[in-house]
Protein backbone atom coordinates (compact mmCIF):
# COMPACT_ATOMS: atom_id res chain seq x y z
CA UNK A 1 0.00 0.00 0.00
CA UNK A 2 1.47 3.15 -1.61
CA UNK A 3 1.66 5.55 2.05
CA UNK A 4 1.14 9.43 0.99
CA UNK A 5 -0.03 12.62 2.47
CA UNK A 6 -3.85 11.04 2.44
CA UNK A 7 -3.25 8.25 3.97
CA UNK A 8 -1.08 9.93 6.88
CA UNK A 9 -3.95 12.63 7.19
CA UNK A 10 -6.84 9.81 6.93
CA UNK A 11 -5.10 7.75 9.89
CA UNK A 12 -4.46 10.85 11.61
CA UNK A 13 -8.07 12.19 11.62
CA UNK A 14 -9.39 8.37 12.73
CA UNK A 15 -6.79 8.12 15.79
CA UNK A 16 -7.74 12.10 16.69
CA UNK A 17 -4.37 13.23 16.17
CA UNK A 18 -3.42 16.29 15.16
CA UNK A 19 -0.34 16.37 12.46
CA UNK A 20 1.50 19.49 12.18
CA UNK A 21 1.99 20.44 8.16
CA UNK A 22 5.27 20.27 8.72
CA UNK A 23 6.10 16.93 10.03
CA UNK A 24 3.73 15.44 7.14
CA UNK A 25 6.41 14.53 4.71
CA UNK A 26 8.81 12.95 7.21
CA UNK A 27 5.63 10.76 8.39
CA UNK A 28 5.31 9.77 5.00
CA UNK A 29 8.29 8.67 4.43
CA UNK A 30 8.96 6.89 7.89
CA UNK A 31 5.36 5.09 7.86
CA UNK A 32 6.17 3.86 4.47
CA UNK A 33 9.36 2.58 5.58
CA UNK A 34 8.55 0.63 8.26
CA UNK A 35 5.24 -0.81 6.35
CA UNK A 36 7.86 -2.30 3.59
CA UNK A 37 9.94 -3.78 6.40
CA UNK A 38 7.03 -5.64 7.34
CA UNK A 39 6.22 -6.15 3.85
CA UNK A 40 8.93 -8.64 4.16
CA UNK A 41 6.22 -11.31 6.01
CA UNK A 42 4.44 -11.12 2.74
CA UNK A 43 7.23 -13.29 1.00
CA UNK A 44 6.52 -16.31 3.02
CA UNK A 45 4.07 -18.90 1.98
CA UNK A 46 1.04 -19.65 5.26
CA UNK A 47 -1.63 -20.99 2.66
CA UNK A 48 -3.06 -23.07 4.67
CA UNK A 49 -1.89 -22.04 8.29
CA UNK A 50 -4.24 -20.80 10.29
CA UNK A 51 -4.00 -17.44 11.10
CA UNK A 52 -2.53 -16.89 14.36
CA UNK A 53 -5.07 -13.98 16.06
CA UNK A 54 -3.74 -14.75 19.07
CA UNK A 55 -0.90 -16.57 21.34
CA UNK A 56 -2.48 -19.58 22.66
CA UNK A 57 -5.17 -20.14 21.13
CA UNK A 58 -6.35 -23.79 21.25
CA UNK A 59 -6.04 -23.74 24.58
CA UNK A 60 -9.49 -23.07 26.55
CA UNK A 61 -10.10 -19.80 27.04
CA UNK A 62 -10.97 -18.92 30.67
CA UNK A 63 -14.41 -18.29 31.09
CA UNK A 64 -15.99 -16.71 34.24
CA UNK A 65 -19.25 -17.76 36.01
CA UNK A 66 -22.04 -15.56 35.83
CA UNK A 67 -21.62 -13.91 39.20
CA UNK A 68 -21.92 -10.04 40.52
CA UNK A 69 -18.67 -8.85 41.94
CA UNK A 70 -19.50 -5.49 43.61
CA UNK A 71 -17.00 -2.94 42.43
CA UNK A 72 -17.73 0.91 43.88
CA UNK A 73 -14.93 3.00 41.99
CA UNK A 74 -17.50 5.62 41.37
CA UNK A 75 -16.13 8.04 43.55
CA UNK A 76 -12.41 7.22 43.01
CA UNK A 77 -13.09 7.00 38.91
CA UNK A 78 -14.89 10.34 39.05
CA UNK A 79 -12.08 12.20 41.14
CA UNK A 80 -9.80 11.34 38.65
CA UNK A 81 -11.85 12.56 35.28
CA UNK A 82 -11.06 15.41 33.87
CA UNK A 83 -14.20 17.21 34.21
CA UNK A 84 -17.55 15.53 36.27
CA UNK A 85 -21.31 16.45 36.97
CA UNK A 86 -22.52 15.29 39.73
CA UNK A 87 -22.70 11.47 39.43
CA UNK A 88 -21.37 11.71 35.75
CA UNK A 89 -18.44 12.04 33.81
CA UNK A 90 -18.99 15.75 32.01
CA UNK A 91 -17.13 16.09 28.45
CA UNK A 92 -17.70 18.35 25.52
CA UNK A 93 -21.09 17.82 23.61
CA UNK A 94 -20.91 15.64 21.10
CA UNK A 95 -24.14 16.23 19.56
CA UNK B 1 -32.25 17.21 -6.31
CA UNK B 2 -31.98 16.44 -3.02
CA UNK B 3 -31.88 13.24 -1.73
CA UNK B 4 -32.86 14.00 1.65
CA UNK B 5 -36.11 16.24 2.11
CA UNK B 6 -39.12 14.98 3.94
CA UNK B 7 -41.43 13.27 1.60
CA UNK B 8 -44.96 15.50 0.95
CA UNK B 9 -48.22 13.81 0.89
CA UNK B 10 -48.83 11.12 -1.05
CA UNK B 11 -50.13 12.32 -5.15
CA UNK B 12 -52.80 10.49 -6.69
CA UNK B 13 -51.48 8.13 -9.27
CA UNK B 14 -47.84 7.42 -6.62
CA UNK B 15 -49.42 4.17 -5.67
CA UNK B 16 -49.38 2.85 -9.31
CA UNK B 17 -45.66 4.07 -9.07
CA UNK B 18 -45.16 2.62 -6.16
CA UNK B 19 -46.47 -1.18 -7.29
CA UNK B 20 -43.55 -0.76 -9.94
CA UNK B 21 -41.07 -1.33 -6.91
CA UNK B 22 -39.89 -3.33 -4.26
CA UNK B 23 -38.49 -2.40 -0.63
CA UNK B 24 -35.07 -4.67 0.45
CA UNK B 25 -34.61 -4.46 4.11
CA UNK B 26 -32.36 -5.65 6.59
CA UNK B 27 -32.33 -5.92 10.05
CA UNK B 28 -30.07 -5.38 12.86
CA UNK B 29 -30.95 -6.09 16.18
CA UNK B 30 -29.30 -5.68 19.62
CA UNK B 31 -30.53 -7.99 22.67
CA UNK B 32 -29.54 -7.19 25.46
CA UNK B 33 -28.77 -11.01 27.18
CA UNK B 34 -29.83 -11.23 30.99
CA UNK B 35 -26.99 -12.09 32.33
CA UNK B 36 -26.22 -11.21 36.32
CA UNK B 37 -22.78 -9.60 35.37
CA UNK B 38 -21.45 -7.80 32.43
CA UNK B 39 -19.36 -9.58 29.57
CA UNK B 40 -15.93 -9.08 30.58
CA UNK B 41 -16.01 -8.24 34.23
CA UNK B 42 -18.15 -8.76 37.66
CA UNK B 43 -20.39 -5.65 37.86
CA UNK B 44 -23.46 -5.86 37.90
CA UNK B 45 -25.92 -5.01 34.74
CA UNK B 46 -29.03 -4.21 36.50
CA UNK B 47 -30.87 -1.23 35.19
CA UNK B 48 -31.58 1.48 36.93
CA UNK B 49 -28.69 1.84 39.20
CA UNK B 50 -27.59 5.42 40.33
CA UNK B 51 -25.09 6.62 37.20
CA UNK B 52 -21.72 5.15 37.49
CA UNK B 53 -22.34 2.85 40.43
CA UNK B 54 -22.05 -0.48 38.64
CA UNK B 55 -18.51 0.19 37.09
CA UNK B 56 -14.72 -1.33 37.61
CA UNK B 57 -11.53 -1.04 35.90
CA UNK B 58 -12.37 -2.80 32.97
CA UNK B 59 -15.41 -1.59 32.20
CA UNK B 60 -13.95 1.97 32.63
CA UNK B 61 -11.49 0.53 30.39
CA UNK B 62 -8.35 1.57 32.58
CA UNK B 63 -4.84 0.08 31.86
CA UNK B 64 -3.25 -2.93 32.76
CA UNK B 65 -6.95 -4.88 33.06
CA UNK B 66 -7.69 -7.94 31.36
CA UNK B 67 -11.22 -8.94 30.25
CA UNK B 68 -12.54 -12.43 31.37
CA UNK B 69 -15.29 -13.81 29.44
CA UNK B 70 -18.87 -13.86 30.75
CA UNK B 71 -19.90 -17.79 30.31
CA UNK B 72 -23.70 -17.16 30.89
CA UNK B 73 -23.01 -14.97 27.80
CA UNK B 74 -21.77 -17.49 25.54
CA UNK B 75 -24.27 -20.13 26.54
CA UNK B 76 -27.12 -17.57 26.06
CA UNK B 77 -25.66 -16.89 22.43
CA UNK B 78 -25.58 -20.21 21.70
CA UNK B 79 -28.70 -21.03 22.72
CA UNK B 80 -30.24 -18.32 20.25
CA UNK B 81 -28.17 -19.28 17.70
CA UNK B 82 -29.54 -23.42 17.90
CA UNK B 83 -33.13 -22.04 18.58
CA UNK B 84 -32.85 -20.04 14.68
CA UNK B 85 -30.77 -23.02 13.09
CA UNK B 86 -27.89 -21.00 13.05
CA UNK B 87 -24.42 -23.00 12.84
CA UNK B 88 -22.10 -22.39 15.54
CA UNK B 89 -18.82 -21.83 15.41
CA UNK B 90 -16.26 -24.56 16.97
CA UNK B 91 -14.03 -21.08 17.11
CA UNK B 92 -14.94 -17.67 16.96
CA UNK B 93 -12.91 -14.70 17.32
CA UNK B 94 -13.21 -11.72 19.61
CA UNK B 95 -12.53 -8.23 17.46
CA UNK B 96 -11.11 -4.49 18.21
CA UNK B 97 -13.45 -2.36 16.79
CA UNK B 98 -12.22 0.78 17.03
CA UNK B 99 -13.61 4.67 17.45
CA UNK B 100 -14.11 7.54 19.48
CA UNK B 101 -16.98 8.41 21.08
CA UNK B 102 -17.15 9.41 25.06
CA UNK B 103 -19.36 6.92 26.29
CA UNK B 104 -16.60 3.66 24.83
CA UNK B 105 -14.24 4.27 27.60
CA UNK B 106 -11.33 2.06 26.04
CA UNK B 107 -11.59 4.13 22.08
CA UNK B 108 -12.53 0.34 20.76
CA UNK B 109 -15.48 -1.83 21.46
CA UNK B 110 -14.79 -5.74 21.99
CA UNK B 111 -17.12 -7.50 19.25
CA UNK B 112 -16.71 -10.35 17.01
CA UNK B 113 -16.19 -9.35 13.34
CA UNK B 114 -14.62 -12.24 10.57
CA UNK B 115 -15.44 -14.84 12.20
CA UNK B 116 -18.50 -14.67 14.52
CA UNK B 117 -20.43 -17.45 16.88
CA UNK B 118 -23.40 -18.20 14.65
CA UNK B 119 -23.52 -18.24 10.89
CA UNK B 120 -27.06 -18.36 8.75
CA UNK B 121 -30.21 -19.90 10.17
CA UNK B 122 -33.46 -18.06 9.67
CA UNK B 123 -36.62 -16.76 11.12
CA UNK B 124 -40.18 -17.79 9.87
CA UNK B 125 -42.51 -14.94 9.63
CA UNK B 126 -46.05 -14.58 7.92
CA UNK B 127 -46.50 -13.17 4.68
CA UNK B 128 -49.39 -12.52 2.56
CA UNK B 129 -51.62 -16.28 3.78
CA UNK B 130 -48.47 -18.34 4.14
CA UNK B 131 -44.97 -18.59 5.62
CA UNK B 132 -41.14 -16.95 4.77
CA UNK B 133 -38.23 -17.79 6.13
CA UNK B 134 -36.03 -14.60 6.83
CA UNK B 135 -32.43 -15.88 6.73
CA UNK B 136 -30.01 -14.91 8.93
CA UNK B 137 -26.36 -13.90 8.03
CA UNK B 138 -24.69 -14.27 11.34
CA UNK B 139 -24.81 -13.48 15.69
CA UNK B 140 -22.76 -12.36 17.33
CA UNK B 141 -21.24 -11.84 21.00
CA UNK B 142 -20.41 -7.95 21.67
CA UNK B 143 -20.22 -5.29 24.56
CA UNK B 144 -22.86 -2.62 24.96
CA UNK B 145 -21.13 1.30 25.27
CA UNK B 146 -22.36 3.19 28.30
CA UNK B 147 -24.52 5.99 27.96
CA UNK B 148 -24.67 9.43 26.60
CA UNK B 149 -26.95 12.22 28.15
CA UNK B 150 -27.31 15.15 24.83
CA UNK B 151 -28.25 18.33 26.06
CA UNK B 152 -31.28 17.78 23.14
CA UNK B 153 -31.92 20.48 21.70
CA UNK B 154 -30.55 22.80 24.84
CA UNK B 155 -28.91 25.63 23.75
CA UNK B 156 -25.84 27.17 25.41
CA UNK B 157 -25.12 23.68 26.69
CA UNK B 158 -21.57 22.71 26.05
CA UNK B 159 -21.09 19.48 27.29
CA UNK B 160 -22.38 15.97 27.43
CA UNK B 161 -23.07 13.56 30.69
CA UNK B 162 -21.69 10.44 30.48
CA UNK B 163 -23.14 7.06 32.56
CA UNK B 164 -20.73 4.21 32.08
CA UNK B 165 -22.93 1.40 33.75
CA UNK B 166 -23.93 0.19 30.75
CA UNK B 167 -20.44 -0.53 29.57
CA UNK B 168 -19.46 -3.36 29.13
CA UNK B 169 -23.33 -5.08 29.73
CA UNK B 170 -23.49 -7.89 26.99
CA UNK B 171 -24.97 -8.06 23.67
CA UNK B 172 -25.54 -10.51 20.62
CA UNK B 173 -26.09 -8.57 17.53
CA UNK B 174 -28.78 -10.42 15.26
CA UNK B 175 -28.01 -9.33 11.52
CA UNK B 176 -30.92 -10.58 8.87
CA UNK B 177 -30.27 -11.53 5.17
CA UNK B 178 -31.85 -8.12 2.88
CA UNK B 179 -34.84 -10.93 2.96
CA UNK B 180 -37.32 -8.57 4.21
CA UNK B 181 -39.84 -6.45 2.05
CA UNK B 182 -42.06 -4.30 3.56
CA UNK B 183 -42.48 -2.61 6.81
CA UNK B 184 -45.05 -5.26 7.98
CA UNK B 185 -43.07 -7.92 7.31
CA UNK B 186 -39.99 -6.11 9.30
CA UNK B 187 -42.94 -5.59 12.19
CA UNK B 188 -43.24 -9.45 12.49
CA UNK B 189 -40.03 -10.67 12.08
CA UNK B 190 -39.12 -8.23 15.05
CA UNK B 191 -42.32 -10.14 17.13
CA UNK B 192 -41.21 -13.18 16.76
CA UNK B 193 -37.33 -12.82 17.08
CA UNK B 194 -38.56 -11.54 20.23
CA UNK B 195 -40.98 -14.36 21.14
CA UNK B 196 -38.00 -16.54 20.57
CA UNK B 197 -35.73 -14.30 22.79
CA UNK B 198 -38.12 -14.32 25.51
CA UNK B 199 -39.03 -17.70 24.87
CA UNK B 200 -35.48 -18.96 25.51
CA UNK B 201 -35.22 -16.48 28.35
CA UNK B 202 -32.24 -15.26 27.46
CA UNK B 203 -33.61 -11.63 27.14
CA UNK B 204 -35.89 -9.29 28.76
CA UNK B 205 -37.26 -7.80 25.73
CA UNK B 206 -37.76 -4.17 26.82
CA UNK B 207 -37.42 -1.91 24.25
CA UNK B 208 -37.52 1.00 26.69
CA UNK B 209 -34.71 0.10 28.30
CA UNK B 210 -32.64 -0.41 25.66
CA UNK B 211 -32.75 -4.30 26.12
CA UNK B 212 -33.89 -4.69 22.50
CA UNK B 213 -32.64 -2.14 19.73
CA UNK B 214 -32.95 -2.21 16.17
CA UNK B 215 -31.25 -0.37 12.52
CA UNK B 216 -32.98 -1.16 9.26
CA UNK B 217 -30.75 -0.94 6.07
CA UNK B 218 -33.43 0.09 3.14
CA UNK B 219 -33.33 0.65 -0.36
CA UNK B 220 -35.32 0.04 -3.32
CA UNK B 221 -35.51 -1.25 -6.64
CA UNK B 222 -37.44 -1.87 -9.67
CA UNK B 223 -39.63 -5.52 -8.81
CA UNK B 224 -37.68 -7.66 -11.31
CA UNK B 225 -34.43 -6.06 -11.00
CA UNK B 226 -31.65 -8.43 -9.41
CA UNK B 227 -29.28 -5.68 -8.00
CA UNK B 228 -29.54 -3.92 -4.69
CA UNK B 229 -30.44 -0.25 -4.73
CA UNK B 230 -28.10 1.84 -2.32
CA UNK B 231 -29.41 1.52 1.13
CA UNK B 232 -29.87 3.91 3.42
CA UNK B 233 -29.31 2.82 8.03
CA UNK B 234 -32.02 4.38 9.93
CA UNK B 235 -31.23 4.45 13.47
CA UNK B 236 -33.28 5.73 16.70
CA UNK B 237 -36.46 3.53 16.27
CA UNK B 238 -37.53 2.96 19.41
CA UNK B 239 -40.79 0.64 18.80
CA UNK B 240 -42.05 -2.31 16.18
CA UNK B 241 -43.87 -0.19 15.52
CA UNK B 242 -41.88 2.75 14.46
CA UNK B 243 -39.64 0.36 12.73
CA UNK B 244 -42.80 -0.47 10.47
CA UNK B 245 -43.76 2.96 9.83
CA UNK B 246 -40.10 4.18 9.23
CA UNK B 247 -39.65 1.63 6.71
CA UNK B 248 -42.67 2.87 4.92
CA UNK B 249 -41.73 6.41 5.18
CA UNK B 250 -37.69 5.73 3.77
CA UNK B 251 -39.77 3.48 0.90
CA UNK B 252 -41.55 6.14 -0.39
CA UNK B 253 -39.10 8.67 0.14
CA UNK B 254 -36.43 6.36 -1.64
CA UNK B 255 -38.73 5.68 -4.43
CA UNK B 256 -39.53 9.64 -5.39
CA UNK B 257 -36.08 10.26 -5.36
CA UNK B 258 -35.45 7.93 -7.74
CA UNK B 259 -38.34 8.24 -9.52
CA UNK B 260 -37.67 11.96 -10.00
CA UNK B 261 -34.15 11.18 -11.57
CA UNK B 262 -32.20 11.20 -8.46
CA UNK B 263 -29.93 9.28 -6.59
CA UNK B 264 -29.74 7.63 -3.16
CA UNK B 265 -27.29 8.65 -0.79
CA UNK B 266 -25.66 6.26 0.74
CA UNK B 267 -26.46 7.48 4.53
CA UNK B 268 -27.32 7.12 7.94
CA UNK B 269 -30.94 8.47 9.19
CA UNK B 270 -32.26 9.06 12.49
CA UNK B 271 -35.87 8.19 12.60
CA UNK B 272 -37.77 10.78 14.16
CA UNK B 273 -41.11 9.28 15.91
CA UNK B 274 -42.84 12.41 16.72
CA UNK B 275 -42.90 14.51 13.21
CA UNK B 276 -43.07 10.79 11.59
CA UNK B 277 -39.95 11.53 9.34
CA UNK B 278 -36.30 10.20 9.46
CA UNK B 279 -33.53 12.74 9.42
CA UNK B 280 -29.83 12.74 8.06
CA UNK B 281 -27.55 11.73 10.84
CA UNK B 282 -24.12 12.06 9.12
CA UNK B 283 -22.87 10.86 5.61
CA UNK B 284 -21.69 7.74 4.97
CA UNK B 285 -19.48 8.88 2.22
CA UNK B 286 -16.62 9.33 4.63
CA UNK B 287 -17.93 5.52 5.51
CA UNK B 288 -16.32 4.94 9.38
CA UNK B 289 -13.38 3.01 9.17
CA UNK B 290 -13.34 0.70 11.93
CA UNK B 291 -9.94 -0.81 11.59
CA UNK B 292 -10.98 -4.08 12.85
CA UNK B 293 -8.15 -6.34 14.34
CA UNK B 294 -8.52 -9.51 16.26
CA UNK B 295 -8.31 -9.03 20.07
CA UNK B 296 -5.36 -9.89 21.51
CA UNK B 297 -6.54 -9.55 25.26
CA UNK B 298 -9.09 -12.81 24.71
CA UNK B 299 -7.97 -15.98 23.45
CA UNK B 300 -9.73 -17.44 20.39
CA UNK B 301 -13.49 -19.02 21.68
CA UNK B 302 -13.22 -22.61 21.22
CA UNK B 303 -16.38 -23.88 21.87
CA UNK B 304 -16.46 -28.41 22.75
CA UNK B 305 -19.29 -29.68 19.88
CA UNK B 306 -20.12 -31.83 22.91
CA UNK B 307 -20.66 -28.60 25.08
CA UNK B 308 -22.67 -26.97 22.62
CA UNK B 309 -24.76 -30.03 21.84
CA UNK B 310 -25.32 -30.40 25.43
CA UNK B 311 -26.61 -26.82 25.22
CA UNK B 312 -29.08 -28.02 22.64
CA UNK B 313 -30.39 -30.48 24.19
CA UNK B 314 -31.02 -28.36 27.06
CA UNK B 315 -33.06 -25.77 24.62
CA UNK B 316 -36.86 -25.02 25.97
CA UNK B 317 -39.24 -25.72 23.87
CA UNK B 318 -39.90 -23.17 21.28
CA UNK B 319 -42.75 -20.86 20.06
CA UNK B 320 -43.37 -22.38 16.61
CA UNK B 321 -42.95 -26.17 18.58
CA UNK B 322 -45.59 -25.64 20.69
CA UNK B 323 -48.22 -24.08 18.21
CA UNK B 324 -47.30 -27.24 16.01
CA UNK B 325 -48.10 -29.18 19.17
CA UNK B 326 -51.13 -27.74 20.31
CA UNK B 327 -53.10 -27.33 16.76
CA UNK B 328 -52.36 -31.76 16.92
CA UNK B 329 -52.61 -32.92 20.40
CA UNK B 330 -56.20 -30.29 20.90
CA UNK B 331 -57.03 -29.50 17.11
CA UNK B 332 -57.66 -26.24 17.79
CA UNK B 333 -56.73 -24.13 14.84
CA UNK B 334 -53.25 -22.67 13.44
CA UNK B 335 -54.53 -18.99 13.98
CA UNK B 336 -55.54 -19.92 17.86
CA UNK B 337 -52.23 -21.94 18.53
CA UNK B 338 -50.78 -18.80 17.17
CA UNK B 339 -52.55 -16.21 19.44
CA UNK B 340 -52.01 -18.58 22.61
CA UNK B 341 -48.25 -19.02 22.16
CA UNK B 342 -47.64 -15.55 22.19
CA UNK B 343 -45.90 -16.18 25.67
CA UNK B 344 -44.63 -19.57 26.83
CA UNK B 345 -46.56 -18.50 30.30
CA UNK B 346 -50.44 -17.83 28.05
CA UNK B 347 -49.22 -20.95 26.63
CA UNK B 348 -49.25 -23.35 29.64
CA UNK B 349 -51.84 -21.70 30.88
CA UNK B 350 -54.26 -22.24 27.65
CA UNK B 351 -52.79 -25.81 28.13
CA UNK B 352 -54.06 -26.29 31.68
CA UNK B 353 -57.49 -24.69 30.95
CA UNK B 354 -57.52 -27.23 28.35
CA UNK B 355 -56.84 -30.08 29.77
CA UNK B 356 -59.32 -29.63 33.13
CA UNK B 357 -62.09 -28.19 30.90
CA UNK B 358 -62.09 -31.44 28.45
CA UNK B 359 -63.10 -28.83 25.82
CA UNK B 360 -59.75 -27.16 23.99
CA UNK B 361 -61.64 -25.34 21.42
CA UNK B 362 -63.92 -23.35 24.03
CA UNK B 363 -61.04 -23.17 26.22
CA UNK B 364 -59.05 -21.39 23.42
CA UNK B 365 -62.35 -19.16 22.13
CA UNK B 366 -62.69 -18.01 26.06
CA UNK B 367 -58.91 -17.58 26.38
CA UNK B 368 -58.57 -15.18 22.94
CA UNK B 369 -61.84 -13.41 23.72
CA UNK B 370 -62.70 -13.32 27.49
CA UNK B 371 -59.31 -13.43 29.37
CA UNK B 372 -57.72 -11.70 26.78
CA UNK B 373 -60.20 -8.81 26.57
CA UNK B 374 -59.43 -8.23 30.03
CA UNK B 375 -55.72 -7.93 30.41
CA UNK B 376 -55.47 -6.22 27.10
CA UNK B 377 -58.28 -3.65 29.38
CA UNK B 378 -56.22 -3.82 32.29
CA UNK B 379 -52.70 -4.40 31.00
CA UNK B 380 -51.55 -7.76 32.58
CA UNK B 381 -49.81 -10.30 32.17
CA UNK B 382 -51.57 -13.73 32.31
CA UNK B 383 -49.19 -14.37 35.23
CA UNK B 384 -50.96 -11.44 37.11
CA UNK B 385 -54.64 -12.29 35.34
CA UNK B 386 -56.76 -13.25 38.82
CA UNK B 387 -58.50 -16.42 37.69
CA UNK B 388 -56.22 -19.34 37.32
CA UNK B 389 -56.36 -21.83 35.05
CA UNK B 390 -58.01 -24.40 37.21
CA UNK B 391 -60.85 -22.20 37.92
CA UNK B 392 -60.88 -21.37 34.63
CA UNK B 393 -61.19 -24.88 33.29
CA UNK B 394 -63.92 -25.89 36.11
CA UNK B 395 -65.88 -23.05 34.26
CA UNK B 396 -65.25 -24.09 31.00
CA UNK B 397 -66.30 -27.46 31.67
CA UNK B 398 -69.54 -26.71 33.06
CA UNK B 399 -70.37 -24.78 29.84
CA UNK B 400 -68.87 -27.91 27.67
CA UNK B 401 -70.94 -29.82 29.75
CA UNK B 402 -74.05 -27.83 29.68
CA UNK B 403 -74.41 -27.79 33.37
CA UNK B 404 -74.72 -23.79 32.45
CA UNK B 405 -75.13 -21.64 29.50
CA UNK B 406 -72.50 -19.39 28.06
CA UNK B 407 -74.40 -16.22 28.85
CA UNK B 408 -74.29 -17.46 32.93
CA UNK B 409 -71.01 -18.53 32.20
CA UNK B 410 -70.01 -14.71 32.01
CA UNK B 411 -72.01 -13.79 34.29
CA UNK B 412 -69.35 -16.39 36.83
CA UNK B 413 -66.82 -15.32 35.07
CA UNK B 414 -67.49 -11.74 36.05
CA UNK B 415 -67.52 -12.36 39.21
CA UNK B 416 -64.43 -14.98 39.63
CA UNK B 417 -62.45 -11.80 38.83
CA UNK B 418 -62.85 -10.30 42.23
CA UNK B 419 -63.59 -13.33 44.08
CA UNK B 420 -61.71 -16.47 44.82
CA UNK B 421 -64.39 -18.98 44.77
CA UNK B 422 -64.77 -21.75 42.17
CA UNK B 423 -67.59 -21.45 39.35
CA UNK B 424 -69.53 -24.20 41.20
CA UNK B 425 -69.71 -22.33 44.42
CA UNK B 426 -71.04 -18.92 42.42
CA UNK B 427 -73.27 -20.87 40.35
CA UNK B 428 -74.80 -22.40 43.80
CA UNK B 429 -74.50 -19.32 45.80
CA UNK B 430 -75.96 -16.89 43.46
CA UNK B 431 -78.86 -19.37 42.38
CA UNK B 432 -77.35 -19.32 38.41
CA UNK B 433 -78.04 -22.72 38.08
CA UNK B 434 -80.35 -23.41 34.82
CA UNK B 435 -83.89 -23.65 34.75
CA UNK B 436 -84.72 -26.16 32.84
CA UNK B 437 -87.20 -28.67 34.04
CA UNK B 438 -90.77 -28.58 32.53
CA UNK B 439 -92.87 -27.24 35.83
CA UNK B 440 -90.75 -24.08 36.85
CA UNK B 441 -90.69 -23.13 33.45
CA UNK B 442 -94.29 -23.30 32.65
CA UNK B 443 -94.62 -21.12 35.61
CA UNK B 444 -91.96 -18.92 34.37
CA UNK B 445 -94.00 -18.20 30.62
CA UNK B 446 -97.21 -17.98 32.75
CA UNK B 447 -95.70 -14.66 34.55
CA UNK B 448 -94.35 -13.42 31.38
CA UNK B 449 -97.68 -13.49 29.68
CA UNK B 450 -99.52 -12.14 32.60
CA UNK B 451 -96.75 -9.20 32.89
CA UNK B 452 -97.44 -8.33 28.99
CA UNK B 453 -100.96 -9.49 28.45
CA UNK B 454 -100.63 -6.84 24.87
CA UNK B 455 -97.59 -8.90 23.01
CA UNK B 456 -99.42 -12.07 24.15
CA UNK B 457 -102.40 -11.30 22.50
CA UNK B 458 -100.22 -10.19 19.41
CA UNK B 459 -99.11 -13.92 19.36
CA UNK B 460 -102.02 -15.76 19.68
CA UNK B 461 -103.71 -13.26 16.83
CA UNK B 462 -100.60 -14.61 14.25
CA UNK B 463 -98.16 -11.94 14.84
CA UNK B 464 -95.63 -14.78 15.29
CA UNK B 465 -92.67 -11.89 15.28
CA UNK B 466 -93.62 -10.49 18.61
CA UNK B 467 -93.04 -14.11 20.10
CA UNK B 468 -89.46 -13.30 20.15
CA UNK B 469 -90.11 -10.77 22.71
CA UNK B 470 -91.73 -12.66 24.73
CA UNK B 471 -89.03 -15.37 24.65
CA UNK B 472 -86.70 -12.29 25.43
CA UNK B 473 -88.83 -11.16 28.63
CA UNK B 474 -88.58 -14.91 29.71
CA UNK B 475 -84.79 -14.85 29.36
CA UNK B 476 -84.41 -11.55 30.87
CA UNK B 477 -86.74 -12.42 33.93
CA UNK B 478 -84.84 -15.54 34.81
CA UNK B 479 -81.67 -13.69 34.41
CA UNK B 480 -80.52 -15.58 31.50
CA UNK B 481 -80.92 -18.96 33.22
CA UNK B 482 -83.97 -20.60 31.29
CA UNK B 483 -83.64 -23.01 28.76
CA UNK B 484 -83.54 -21.66 25.52
CA UNK B 485 -85.27 -23.94 23.75
CA UNK B 486 -87.62 -25.32 26.81
CA UNK B 487 -88.63 -21.86 27.44
CA UNK B 488 -89.90 -21.43 23.94
CA UNK B 489 -91.76 -25.34 24.33
CA UNK B 490 -93.43 -23.89 27.49
CA UNK B 491 -94.39 -20.26 26.15
CA UNK B 492 -96.40 -22.32 23.16
CA UNK B 493 -97.81 -24.16 25.75
CA UNK B 494 -99.00 -21.70 27.88
CA UNK B 495 -100.20 -19.36 24.95
CA UNK B 496 -102.33 -22.34 23.92
CA UNK B 497 -103.62 -23.08 27.05
CA UNK B 498 -104.36 -19.37 27.93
Amino acid sequence: MPIDAKVVHDVAALSRLQVDPSEEARLVKELASILSYVEQLQALDVSGIEPTSQVGSGSKPPLREDRVKPSDVRDEALAQAPDRDGDYFRVPRVV
Amino acid sequence: MSATGPATESTAGAGARQDRYETVVGLEVHAQLRTESKIFCGCSTKFGARPNTQVCPVCLGLPGVLPVLNERAVRFAVMTGLAVGAKVAERSVFARKNYFYPDLPKGYQISQYDRPLCTGGGIDIRSGGGWKRIGLVRIHLEEDAGKSLHPEGREGVTTTRVDLNRSGVPLIEIVSEPDIRSGTEAYDYLIRLKQILMYLDVCDGNMEEGSLRCDANVSVRLKGQAAFGTKAEIKNMNSFRNVERAIAFETDRQIRIVESGGRVAQETLLWNADKGIAETMRSKEEAHDYRYFPEPDLLTLDLDPAWVEAVRSELPELPHQIRDRLTRDFGIPEYDAEVLTETRSLATYYEEVARRSGNPKLASNWIMTEVNGIRNKEGQSIEEFPIRPDRLGDLIKMIATERISGKIGKQVFEMMLTRPEGPDELVKAHGLLPIDDEGSLRALAREVIAANPGPAAEVRAGKERTFAFLVGQAMKQSRGRAHPEKIQEALRKELGAG
